[in-house]
């Protein structure tokens, strides 16, 4: 098994990652190669076009014990992704640890590439969602409803 | 020719080759059962006394395998054919020649030949299968011991009418020592003394039959014995002869001499009774002070006059109905315990009701041992309950005085160690309850600091439920030995204010030891007076030792080893046996059980020798150190060949003695070195301690039972599996895992695949039940479906089982439309149709398939069908559950009135209490959806009020999120407030953390601080979030809830925006769960049983809608406001919801 692990400061509070990880439809928003969602009972099926064509990913979704962790677990790879909230004054700090399951290189790489990815996107979209509040507390003219 | 020895560990041997021993305590105790019960037997009534408290399936499923291996132990001996084995019936054959010696022993026992008499007596001296300690052994081997008895009592009758008066006197002792507690034994053995010319011993022998009676019984010789003593008494002062009395003091009723002279005969108003030895017969006033022992002779109580008055005071309060716990810290030595003995003293003054228990010294005592010994000395001269009261058959169970003296026998345990805990604990309460009912109560329970967890929960329980009685429980501990499970359980009563005192004891001035050192020792010289003082360092019983090795001319400041090596020296043998027994039992011993150790004959000049040193006490009957600090010190005297020895014995008298305690003996064993037996006696333990609900007691009995290496993978196997079961109970899923693949990787060493697939259908029974891991449980299941496939195994029940369990995992996690096939499959199973128990859990798991396929009125109807076939079959927790689910199927469809009346029928009756509350959580949740909001109010208060009963922190904080809901739903936000914050204080817990977090932020919004909403919505992302939480849904809320604040200060674009955010959300669940149907219904749990009630997107929809009508009303976007007002409106209409109907109309009355 190999270990990749990513970590990244982000301006937005720890709220605003939360709701991303938390909300499979949303997914698309920040997850790389990730093209189409569906909800499940306790995950989501993750669709990538553009590797695998009309390929299903089911993921399970579950939170670590203390909360601040969210674990994704693909059920085809056994890859598992643990995603990690902390609260910072002027933000938070977004840690990601994935446990490839597989030694092959390609595989590692893959992930390597997918979470050098999705980790700045999933910064980027938390941060832009709170700027986008902000502009909507400060003009309410631009408010979107 | 089949040979089996059945007295001693079993052996058996075919044709004279031994057949090897059989690896499992399971397959041996079969075969030994088999041997015992020659000739066919039907399979059911085998399976179902060898595995009683699981599936019919189950059980003649490990029947099969049990089978399996004992034939292949028979047949390493070529005796296989004594097997017998078909699809109906199994046993030993009658048709080929076998010798086992308990039937041997059974046709020479009913000889009139004295020779074969003594064969048959000869056969019989071991202890019938004494490496196994089944129930049924411990029974038979009672039986047998009667038995014996007998035929040492028909040869006794066969030497007298020889005129044989010394060898009928031999054989009356020996049948004595088989049935202690028999009384015409006693007289018999009376009358042929006497006829010997020993009246003396006659007497002594009705003294020691009192001191048994009184002490074990709770009763006085019967008038017989008490006529036939007068006459020994009358015949003796006839003859001139010294009058042969009942001794006094310490050793009364135990000693038969007259007391040392220089000890006081103590007791006074507890012990009136000492001068007679025993008690008088039933008295109910006079028997409240039975229980406790009288103050320690010679120890004055010195400088805790202010801590005796706070106990007195407190007492006061509780006659006068304001009872609860009393908590009393110290050291030891610093007399917490000779306080506590004053109290009961003057509560024996007040006409009180006394009881009183003491852990044991022990590691690894019986569960609830101290309880036990408390509870059987008030139900000994309480008054009968009545016949209808169920509690009394729950408290047999713990306490097996409630049959003799009550007669109410002990009703089988609840399947549910949980609910049988529950059970037990209330039975507890409710006896309390009866015992203060007619005099107030006090009981003493000391030493809590080495007691079990399950007793320190007990006590939680308890102690929270006698605010409002006549009853006063004090209790002692040393702080520094406190663990952590006594600590919470104090915390606990802390919180409930049921901690009435808590007092912590210091040690005494200068001036106040002298007092003490004083009393020990009047005459010591002044500075030798001073180092004694000095050396005690403020510890009254050091201080009182010291003195009285100073005066005997020892250092005072050698220490307590070295002070009681000088006594110890002193005694004769026999005393010097006794002492050395009550160290390494750890316990007082009764009468009975010490007699039988050092010899009934000479236990009263041997516990005469050890109170005249000051070393043991016998003033309550039993024998006990006068301290735990002395028999620590005796116990560290020992030499370890003594310990072994010591315990070997302890081990061997304690298992004769009526009503044993399982755990005790193993304790024994294991110090005895003697580990097959330990490993039996030690399991033994478990079964006991988790039919207890002391599930912690029983983890660690199991684990030391696997840590005794046994000789073969099988066995182990067998002992790893269970503790896995009962991890799993623990709700501990690393500790079920580690011990799982502890009995996999055994059992993949043994060539067992039957064994092997028993295993992986026993872990996706605990995976999909108690410890709820749907997905893994269906892995389990596969894998046990792959072992039977590809090993091509004949075993129809574990396939059953295994393809039952998948279907239950399927359709409730996983493929609705799979999990109903496989449910049709495996109902079609002859294993299945024949098995009620299972055939239910089907049906409710069908039930379960279409709830979540929203096909609510089906869903409705299979689960009650369940219920009704659970409860055909006794199974009140599977009814129960079956019918909550039914109520949430209803409330799912709209049907209020229905799931209230369903949730109803299973919070009514004799029911387990976290089902009782969930059942009155889904009604609080249906009446609150309804918009009786008083209504739910007092469901939930109730609900809170039941798992307050509990004791359990995690339970009481369900309850609170469920109160705190309900509040917030009805507009108390200050409690909504109160009540939210009080369960997110408690960690770990079984609710939603993160929803009640959401409700939180809500309730303080409301109550005007939207800066505290805040702050809790900053706190959302640290809670722990699980599937069955619905992230999805979370997250709309979250922002809802993020408008609201924005609303309330002002901010309203950004209110707005949140707002249609959270509505983007859930009108995306709303029509994305389904397009059709009103009641889009996801699940998330409630109540403390995590059964699940319906969360509707199209309600939450309503009310996102009605709160951004209300900010785009103060936006002056009256248009949209009502657009949103209207669609809200259509929705309640539809959802036939009127939860927000009010907050619609107020907005819309703000538009206009």
């Amino acid at each position: 098994m190999q270990i990749i692990e990513e970590r990244r400061q982000c301006r937005a509070p720890a709220v605003e990652v939360w709701k991303l990880l938390h909300d499979p439809l949303r997914f698309t928003e920040w997850w790389a190669g990730i093209t189409g969602v569906e909800a499940t009972s306790d995950g989501a099926i993750l669709y990538a076009e553009a590797l695998m064509p009309g390929v299903a990913i089911p993921v399970r979704v579950t939170a670590g014990l203390d909360g601040e962790q969210m674990r994704f677990g693909c059920m085809i790879t056994d890859d598992v992704y643990i995603w990690t909230l902390e609260p910072l004054p002027d933000g938070c700090s977004v840690s990601v640890h994935v446990d490839v399951a597989s030694d092959e290189d390609e595989r590692v790489h893959a992930r390597r590439a997918e979470i050098a990815a999705s980790l700045p996107r999933l910064v980027a979209a938390a941060e832009h969602a709170a700027e986008r509040a902000t502009r909507c507390n400060d003009d309410m003219d631009n408010v979107t409803t | 020719m089949l040979r089996a020895g059945l007295f001693g560990p079993l052996t058996v041997e075919v044709d004279g080759h031994p057949v090897p021993r059989i690896a499992g305590l399971k397959p041996r105790a079969l075969l030994a059962w088999l041997l015992l019960h020659p000739g066919p037997h039907a399979r059911g009534r085998v399976a179902a006394q060898f595995w009683p408290d699981v599936l019919d399936t189950s059980a003649r499923a490990s029947l099969r395998s049990a089978l399996w291996v004992v034939r292949a132990a028979l047949e390493a001996a070529g005796g296989s054919n004594y097997l017998e084995a078909d699809r109906t019936g199994v046993g030993i054959t009658g048709h080929l020649p076998r010798t086992v010696d308990a039937e041997a022993f059974d046709r020479l026992g009913r000889s009139d030949n004295p020779a074969e008499l003594e064969e048959a007596y000869v056969l019989a001296r071991e202890p019938l299968l004494a490496d196994l300690a089944d129930d049924w052994v411990l029974d038979a081997r009672d039986d047998y011991r009667e038995q014996l008895a007998g035929v040492a009592l028909r040869l006794a009758d066969a030497k007298e009418q020889r005129a044989e008066l010394g060898a009928a006197v031999h054989w009356t002792r020996r049948a004595l020592v088989h049935v202690p507690l028999r009384e015409s034994v006693h007289r018999t053995l009376m009358r042929r003394l006497a006829e010997s010319g020993e009246r003396a011993e006659a007497l002594a022998v009705y003294e020691r039959c009192r001191a048994v009676l009184a002490a074990e019984l709770d009763t006085p010789p019967s008038a017989e014995t008490e006529h036939l003593a007068g006459l020994l008494r009358n015949a003796a002062r006839a003859d001139g002869a010294p009058p042969v009395g009942p001794p006094t003091g310490k050793g009364a009723g135990l000693a038969m001499e007259q007391p040392h002279p220089r000890r006081r005969v103590t007791a006074g108003a507890l012990r009136q009774t000492a001068a007679a030895g025993f008690p008088p017969p039933p008295d109910p006033g006079a028997h409240a002070a039975l229980s406790v022992r009288p103050p320690r002779a010679g120890l004055p109580l010195a400088g805790r006059d202010q801590e005796l008055d706070t106990l007195v005071a407190s007492w006061d309060e509780a006659r006068r109905g304001r009872g609860g716990v009393v908590l009393i810290s110290g050291a030891a030595g610093l007399g917490k315990t000779r306080l506590a003995t004053e109290l009961a003293t003057r509560a024996v003054a007040d006409g009180a009701r006394v009881g009183a228990g003491a852990a044991y010294e022990l590691a690894g005592a019986p569960p609830f041992a101290l309880w036990s010994e408390a509870l059987h000395e008030l139900i000994a001269h309480a008054p009968v309950p009545p016949p209808d009261a169920a509690w009394p058959s729950d408290l047999a169970r713990l306490c097996r005085a409630v049959e003799r003296q009550w007669g109410r026998p002990a009703s089988p345990s609840a399947p549910d160690p949980e609910q049988e805990r529950t059970w037990l604990f209330e039975s507890v309460a409710e006896a309390f309850t009866w015992c203060a009912r007619d005099r107030p109560l006090l009981v003493v329970l000391d030493d809590l600091h080495l007691a079990d967890r399950a007793s320190t929960a007990l006590l939680a329980y308890v102690g929270r439920r006698l605010a409002r009685r006549r009853a006063l429980l004090v209790i002692t501990r040393r702080p520094a030995t406190t663990g952590q499970h006594l600590t919470l359980a104090l915390d606990a009563l802390a919180r409930g204010a049921a901690l009435t005192v808590d007092l912590a004891l210091v040690p005494l001035r200068s001036a106040e030891t002298a007092l003490v050192v004083d009393a020990a020792a009047p005459a010591l010289p002044v500075e030798v007076r001073r180092r004694v003082v000095t050396a005690a360092e403020g510890n009254p019983l050091l201080a009182h030792e010291a003195a009285r090795a100073a005066a005997a001319g020892h250092d005072p400041a050698s220490g307590l080893r070295a002070w009681v090596r000088a006594p110890l020296t002193r005694l004769p043998g026999s005393a010097r046996l006794l002492v050395d027994i009550a160290a390494a039992a750890g316990r007082p011993l009764e009468p009975g059980a010490a007699g039988a150790l050092v010899g009934a004959e000479h236990l009263a000049v041997a516990l005469d020798a050890a109170c005249r040193e000051d070393l043991l006490d016998a003033s309550d009957g039993r024998v006990r150190f006068t301290h735990t600090l002395i028999r620590d010190a005796c116990y560290a005297e020992l030499t370890p060949a003594r310990r072994v020895w010591l315990h070997g014995r302890l081990a061997d008298v304690l298992q004769a003695r009526p009503m044993r305690a399982v755990a005790e003996v193993a304790r024994h064993l294991v110090l005895a070195e003697r580990p097959d037996e330990a490993r039996s006696y030690l399991v033994a333990a478990a079964t006991q301690a988790r039919a207890l609900g002391a599930l912690d007691e029983a983890a660690g009995f199991l684990r030391e039972a696997v840590s005794i290496a046994p000789e073969a993978p099988a066995s182990a196997a067998e002992l790893w599996l269970a503790l896995a079961e009962t991890e799993a109970w623990r709700g501990s899923r690393d500790e079920h895992d580690a011990a799982f693949d502890r009995a996999v990787s055994e059992l993949d060493g043994s060539r067992e695949p039957a064994a092997l697939v028993g295993a992986y259908v026993s872990r996706g029974r605990c995976l999909r039940t108690t410890l709820c891991y749907p997905r893994d449980a269906r892995a389990a299941y596969t894998r046990a479906l792959d072992l039977i496939e590809t090993g091509e195994l004949d075993l129809p029940e574990l396939r059953a089982l295994a393809l039952a369990g998948t279907a239950w995992v399927e359709s409730a996690s996983g493929d609705v439309t799979r999990g109903q096939q496989l449910i049709a499959t495996a109902e079609t199973l002859p294993e299945v149709a024949t098995d009620p128990t299972l055939r239910a859990e089907l049906v409710l798991a069908r039930g379960m398939a279409l709830l979540r396929s929203r096909r609510y009125a089906e869903a409705e109807r299979e689960s009650e069908k369940a219920a009704q076939l659970a409860s055909t079959t006794g199974r009140a927790d599977l009814a129960d559950t079956a019918l909550i689910q039914a109520a949430v199927a209803a409330a799912a469809r709209g049907s209020a009135s229905r799931s209230l009346e369903l949730a109803g029928r299973a919070v009514r009756g004799r029911r387990s209490t976290t089902l009782a509350a969930t059942g009155l959580a889904i009604r609080a949740f249906v009446l609150s959806r309804a918009g009786r909001h008083a209504e739910a109010g007092r469901a939930a208060r109730e609900e809170v009020t039941l798992l307050k009963g509990l004791g359990d922190a995690t339970h009481e904080a369900t309850g609170q999120y469920d109160m705190g809901c309900v509040a917030l739903a009805a507009g108390h936000h200050d409690e909504a407030v109160e009540r939210l914050s009080a369960a997110l204080r408690t960690t770990p817990s079984r609710f939603p953390r993160a929803l009640a977090r959401l409700r939180l932020a809500e309730a303080r919004l409301h109550t005007g601080d939207p800066d505290g909403a805040d702050a809790e919505l900053a706190r959302v992302p640290l809670e722990p979030v699980s599937p069955a939480d619905l992230p999805e849904t979370l997250v709309p809320q979250l922002e809802r809830l993020e408008g609201l604040v924005a609303a309330a200060r002002g901010r309203l674009g950004l209110a707005l925006h949140r707002l249609s955010s959270a509505e983007r959300g859930w009108r995306r669940l709303f029509t994305a769960a389904a397009p059709d149907d009103p009641f889009a219904t996801s699940l998330v749990a409630l109540g403390p049983s995590r059964l699940e009630v319906p969360v509707e997107p199209g309600v939450e929809l309503g009310r996102v809608l009605a709160d951004r009508a209300r900010v785009l009303v103060e936006r002056g976007r009256s248009g949209e406001a009502r657009a949103a007002v209207d669609e809200a409106s259509a929705l309640a209409a539809r959802l036939a919801y009127d939860g927000y109907r009010d907050s619609l109309q107020r907005v819309a009355e703000m538009e206009v």
